[in-house]
């Protein structure tokens, strides 16, 4: 008997949770495909980077193989293309296929929709993030280094690194509700360079982060507005 | 004064510049199936939208269940049933994917009468949206909002594409909805002998107003069609108001006139007439007297 | 008995729905098809056989209760009335020659005489078992 009324104030407790999750789990299987396309970026780079080491690495004054360093950019560079393209893809399909038309007339709100998918953006970027700083952990701990190690100087370049895919992500969500699918692709694309170009300027940094932080809660706010109010 | 399941307050709607409804203005009681009727791009399809918040009034509100349909809550929304001949759902999804989404984005859910539905209307599971006809779509539509047991049903055309089986099987199933305690449906439709059999009221929209807004019963005695004879040549000059369409006919003449009361039958005898019929008329005629301007072919 | 009621909604027909109810009603009556005490289905079956609104029957069975035809028992249903009804003979008087008044207008305008017309009434009585009787 108890445990039926426990069942039963599980079940309440846990209905809007079980929607969360229904709603993350359709973002999920929708775009599978940018998730792997996420997992590729890694993938290659990290293949360049073991070829490299296997044929002996080299360190810089500050303590840190040269392959990381030359990597940072290209890194960069792939993975915020790869964000603002998976944020624009996301949102497009939402508006081509008018997943949102059907998903609001059901007992869901517009936010959790968003949500759901912002989730699905995390996942992107961790998924591109999280290798690049193992790999690199990985490099550190098993080469013996000849000069103390700069962590200064890695943790900046982390951070700016996520900071730029979630800013770019962030861009291409804004720009992703539009009628084609290669406009909004291109649109989202031709943001992040300009994003990229900032970090280019400013370098690695504080700087540079709080810019893009900036940006990202701009775009975030801006795009969260518009979907909230936005004809279906 | 109890609020009705479904209001619409001074509803304006604009859109790119055209003014799409001008001030419309009803309410839905509980327990009652109203049919909203209009032409085609009279607005039917806006008001429904607004009030399921997929789209914004540009002045006005409307109110669903209490809540402002701006600010629907999910304990409101899954309460609620939506049918639109528009409403896609989503096209490449199996039907048993769409399906477990709704099942997952629910509230109530009786799937054994979800299940029943499917094998009536004869559903496949494992097809995808997007090849099934319009018909079944608009099933699929209809189980889909009767499996969450809705206290308000929303209809929006739901019978466009069905064949006569099929519309018959929706009408009953309206019926047997609305025979539990509480139950409401909102439904705009073409077909008006099917609003003429359930709909208690009768909302229609014309151009964006709602020109009439009553009980289908009041509607028939409010506006009647006359054929009145006179002695002389009919007369040109009956100065009344609320004359829907009027034609002459040598000493016969023909006139369909809102509100008809005594004042009106009391204008109409000044004139001595030999004789002076109603001529009853159907929801369709109705229909088209008030939203026809001018006169159809056969009556020139 | 009296659940399985055939009655046909006409949809062309400018007759108000309730009314045709009504009308059929008492046609399956005086056809002796409906007997007194017979048992009327419910609101709700009818509505759903017929798939109308229930509000719809509920207006007709109000209807024929005030007319006398039926009565309605709280919890029990609705019941074909005795057939010496409460309608006082003025009011039988006034409803049936109103009736009778359309008819013999319909005979002149068809230039039919009152002799043709008797004899057909005569046929149609007989169809009915309509005769001399009181009650």
């Amino acid at each position: 008997m108890n445990v039926r009324i426990l069942n039963r104030c599980r079940t309440k407790y846990n209905s809007r949770d079980i929607k969360m999750f229904t709603l993350i789990k359709r973002e999920l299987i929708d775009n599978i495909a940018l998730l792997l396309l996420a997992a590729i970026v890694p993938a290659i780079i990290i293949t360049i980077v073991i070829k490299g080491v296997l044929e002996g690495v080299a360190y810089l004054p500050i303590g840190i193989p040269v392959i990381m360093v030359r990597i940072l950019w290209p890194y960069l560079l792939c993975g915020a293309f790869v964000a603002a393209g998976c944020g624009a893809a996301q949102m497009n399909d939402d508006s081509q296929r008018k997943l949102s038309t059907f998903l609001s007339v059901l007992a869901t709100t517009r936010g959790r929709i968003f949500i759901a998918r912002t989730v699905l953006g995390v996942m992107l970027i961790l998924i591109m993030f999280v290798p690049l700083v193992v790999t690199d952990v990985v490099l550190l701990k098993i080469f013996a280094r000849p000069v103390p190690l700069d962590m200064n100087f890695l943790i900046r370049s982390f951070a700016t690194i996520l900071a730029t895919f979630v800013c770019c992500y962030a861009i291409g969500l804004q720009v992703g509700w539009r009628s084609s699918k290669l406009m909004a692709i291109l649109f989202g694309v031709a943001l992040s360079a300009a994003l990229i170009l900032v970090v280019a300027i400013k370098g690695f940094g504080v700087e540079s982060i709080i810019i893009l932080v900036l940006f990202t809660v701009a775009s975030l706010i801006w795009t969260w507005h518009k979907f909230l109010s936005l004809p279906l | 004064m109890e609020r009705g399941v479904i209001e619409v307050r001074d509803l304006v709607k604009y859109y790119g510049g055209r003014c799409i409804l001008d001030g419309v203005d009803f309410e839905v009681p509980t327990g009652c199936i109203y049919g909203l009727l209009g032409r085609n791009g009279a607005g039917k399809t806006t008001i429904i939208r607004i009030l399921m918040g997929l789209e914004t009034a540009t002045r006005g509100r409307t109110f669903l269940l209490g809540e402002n349909s701006r600010r629907l809550e999910p304990r409101q929304k899954s309460r609620v049933g939506y049918v639109a001949e528009a409403h896609q759902l989503i096209q490449n999804y199996k039907v048993a994917r769409l399906v477990a989404l709704c099942k997952g984005l629910s509230r109530r859910w009786n799937d054994k009468f979800f299940k029943q539905l499917m094998d009536t209307f004869r559903l496949p599971m494992e097809r995808k949206v997007k090849e099934l006809s319009g018909g079944m779509r608009a099933q699929l539509n209809l189980a889909l909002a009767m499996a969450i047991e809705p206290e308000v049903l929303i209809l929006d055309d739901p019978t466009l594409g069905l064949d006569t089986v099929a519309r018959r099987q929706f009408l009953a199933l309206a019926i047997d909805l609305i025979q539990r305690d509480g139950r409401t449906i909102l439904f705009s439709s073409h077909i008006l002998s099917d609003v003429e059999r359930i709909a208690e009221r009768i909302g229609i929209l014309v151009a964006g107003k709602l020109v009439v807004d009553c009980s289908l019963d009041e509607l028939k005695n409010r506006i009647k069609k006359l054929r009145v004879i006179f002695p002389q040549d009919a007369p040109t000059d009956l100065h009344m108001t609320e004359i829907i369409r009027q034609s002459n006919s040598g000493r016969e003449m023909v006139i369909t006139v809102a509100n008809w009361n005594q004042q009106k039958k009391a204008m109409i005898e000044t004139f001595k007439p030999a004789s002076c019929d109603e001529i009853p008329m159907s929801l369709e005629e109705i229909f088209i007297e008030c939203t026809h301007p001018e006169p159809m072919p056969d009556q020139i | 008995m009296g659940s399985i009621m055939q009655i046909k909604i006409d949809n062309a027909s400018t007759r108000p729905i309730y009314q045709q109810i009504i009308d059929q009603i008492k046609r399956d009556i005086a056809l002796g098809r409906l007997k007194a005490a017979d048992k009327l289905p419910t609101v709700r079956q009818l509505a759903a056989q017929l798939v109308l609104n229930p509000n719809t029957i509920s207006k007709a069975y109000r209807q024929l209760e005030q007319d006398g035809i039926i009565v309605t028992r709280p919890g029990a249903g609705a019941y074909v009335a005795e057939l010496s009804s409460n309608l006082s003979k003025s009011v039988r008087k006034k409803l049936l020659c109103e009736q009778i008044e359309l008819l013999v207008v319909e005979a002149v305008h068809m230039q039919i005489d009152a002799r043709t017309l008797g004899e057909w009434f005569d046929g149609t009585a007989k169809k009915f078992k309509f005769t001399d009787s009181e009650e």
